[in-house]
């Protein structure tokens, strides 16, 4: 493939000895300060507003949010949805290449897999604010009480207890155990005691050797494969919150893979809003590079088209089904109070994306970026769309109602996407974001 | 009270190499003449040595499928046990076993266990928690985890002998020999 030279000089992975390498995934640890300090404080201080919506929440009850009959789900919930389905794509990247033997995903798993993370600890907030009595959440578990009675293990809102919380376990072994060979290099470049100590703790006396790489890569290359179908599946159980009811609008079975195509979708343009400005801050150029970009957009394009039948599917069934509910969701949808939101949602979600089958804007940061911001704030909007219209006029006029969100429930989203950039920040700077004896091995097998 | 055995005065002789080539060199010509308490650290897995990989591979496998075999039996006893047996609940007339909705968790359960299971015997494999080990007392083994590839005999094995095996390690032209004290 020819190399469009669009980019400054920072070498490729080939010219780069080993521990240039290691300098350079090091630097957000040693340089960048200012950089790091402005974006850490202002992620930070969103995190304290998230802190005080909460509180407040807690305090007052889900009254200070705009939800209420008929619509009872609101920001919360379509927030909810987008977050976990941010987290799609660093699963995809991290397990699913892995299992396929893609090697370009060396450079961004670990930073795919951590944005997964962070990401699903947003999501989880969500179902537990949303609660309207957050302090029983535990009666969501199965324990044995004096109460003598169980969660309902046919609804999907129990489903998502055990999907997620089996999605957060397994993303984190499966992050952590590949950190740990990377966590030995920063052991043995510690400048401080403090810093060998806490970093010889976590990478438990990792020394490199033969069986200890043996062991890592047939348990990654197991445990890949077992993470695989969460890919599928979680999402799949938060499409189920919605199909399984009978609200018009909701109840469809192509919301499963529906679902699944918009969270990879989503995921992938998060990765590119990350990854962007984050490369070229921190110069990792030759790490992340244009070909990467240019993959990313690919997967991008393909579950964008995905989403885009989904879309239509949705209008065919409602005009073909005979269902006179769910012709007029669509309708409304289209045509309603909510329809700035609906052509919105196409235009960002569907005619943006095909920008996207031009190699020269999968190739240009500036494009790739603003193109990722838009498909990120497309999709919330889409979540948002499902759940408010939906429900906002369902089967009797006497019942519809109107739904606007409050202070409270901008400032709790704003607050998890500082709560999600505060974590990511402080990955970057204290953690291997890249993950460094992959690239080792890839530069390895490269050169002979 | 180190036993008479044990009394050797050091651990053993680590080599280091600056590639990964010349260090499988020094380690094919180690095996042949003999040694068997052989380790090799590398910054990354080497490409050219896959000793028990394969079998690693299978035992990491059979692990992860009695693990997902457990898992999805618990998964699924869970919602049955409670749903049918303990507080049978007629919801809409729905059958009492809801074989869809109870095989998700047997499905998760499944995933769970075997997640768990596969980061344990990680654990047990790479003998991690081992937080020190005598080659970490040299100060240049710090680049092992970086840019260099080292050979580590040690002083347990029958074939060690200081003077001799120092010299045979010298003659693999590695960067540096150091000793390593026990």
């Amino acid at each position: 493939m020819p190399e469009i030279r669009t980019e400054r000089d920072v070498g490729t992975l080939a010219q780069l000895s080993l521990s240039r390498i290691m300098e350079r995934v090091e630097s957000p640890r040693v340089g960048r300060a200012l950089f790091w300090g402005t974006v850490f404080t202002v992620s930070f201080s969103l995190f304290a507003l998230l802190l005080v919506s909460v509180t407040y929440l807690f305090v007052a009850g889900v009254g200070i949010w705009g939800v209420d009959i008929p619509v009872a789900w609101g920001v919360a919930i379509a927030s909810f949805v987008w977050w976990i389905g941010i987290g799609h794509a660093g699963t995809l990247i991290s397990a699913v290449l892995l299992v396929f033997r893609q090697e370009w995903r060396a450079s961004i798993n670990r930073l795919a897999e951590a944005m997964t993370l962070f990401a699903v600890a947003c999501a989880g907030l969500y179902p537990i604010l949303h609660l309207g009595r957050p302090g029983l959440f535990y009666w969501l578990i199965p324990y044995p009480n004096t109460m003598g009675i169980w969660p309902q293990f046919r609804s999907p809102l129990v489903f998502d207890v055990f999907a997620i919380s089996t999605y957060a376990v397994t993303s984190l072994l499966f992050w952590y155990m590949a950190l740990i060979p990377d966590l030995a290099k920063y052991r043995d470049r510690a400048q401080s005691r403090r810093a060998f100590f806490i970093y010889g703790v976590v990478c438990l006396g990792w020394r490199g050797t033969h069986a200890q790489w043996r062991a890592l890569e047939s348990s990654a290359l197991i445990l890949a494969a077992i993470a695989t179908p969460l890919v599928v599946s979680v999402h799949s159980i938060v499409g189920f919150d919605f199909a399984a009811s009978i609200v018009p609008g909701w109840h469809s079975t192509i919301f499963p893979p529906y679902f699944v195509a918009g969270a990879v979708f989503s995921g992938m343009a998060m990765v590119l809003t990350l990854v962007i400005p984050l490369r070229r801050v921190f110069s990792w150029e030759a790490f992340i590079t244009l070909d990467h970009l240019d993959k990313i957009a690919k997967v991008m394009l393909a579950s964008g088209l995905i989403v885009a039948y989904g879309y239509m599917a949705e209008i065919f069934t409602a005009y073909t089904a005979g269902n006179q509910f769910e012709k007029y969701v669509v309708e409304n949808r289209m045509h309603g109070p909510y329809a700035a939101i609906f052509w919105t949602v196409m235009i960002c979600n569907v005619v943006a994306t095909q920008a996207l089958w031009s190699p020269t804007v999968r190739r240009s940061k500036a494009s790739l970026f603003g193109l990722s911001i838009v498909i990120n704030i497309g999709m919330w909007l889409e979540r948002y769309m499902i759940v408010v219209t939906s429900l906002h006029r369902d089967f009797l006029p006497s019942s519809w109602g109107m739904y606007s969100p409050t202070f409270w429930d901008w400032s709790t989203l704003a607050g998890t996407a500082g709560l999600f950039l505060s974590l990511l920040f402080l990955f970057v700077r204290f953690l291997p974001a890249i993950a460094v004896f992959e690239l080792g091995q890839l530069k390895s097998k490269e050169t002979g | 009270m180190k036993s008479e055995k044990h009394a050797a005065p050091i651990f053993g002789f680590a080599a280091e190499f600056d590639t990964e080539e010349k260090l499988m060199t020094a380690l094919r010509k180690a095996r042949d003449a003999g040694h068997s308490k052989i380790e090799v650290c590398s910054p990354y897995p080497l490409k050219g040595l896959s000793d028990g990989t394969d079998r690693e591979v299978r035992f990491f496998s059979a692990t992860a499928l009695a693990a997902i075999s457990v898992g999805a039996l618990l998964g699924y006893a869970l919602p049955y046990y409670t749903s049918v047996l303990d507080y049978p609940l007629n919801v809409g007339n729905r059958p009492l076993n809801s074989v869809p909705a109870f095989l998700i968790f047997a499905i998760e359960l499944a995933i769970l266990a075997a997640a768990g299971s596969l980061t344990g015997l990680f654990l047990w494999r790479s003998r991690l928690f081992r937080l020190f080990h005598p080659v970490t007392r040299l100060s240049e083994f710090k680049r092992a985890s970086v840019d260099r590839f080292f050979l580590v005999l040690e002083t347990s094995e029958g074939l060690f002998d200081e003077r001799d095996t120092r010299a045979w390690l010298e003659q693999l032209s590695p960067g540096k020999v150091y000793e390593i004290e026990r």
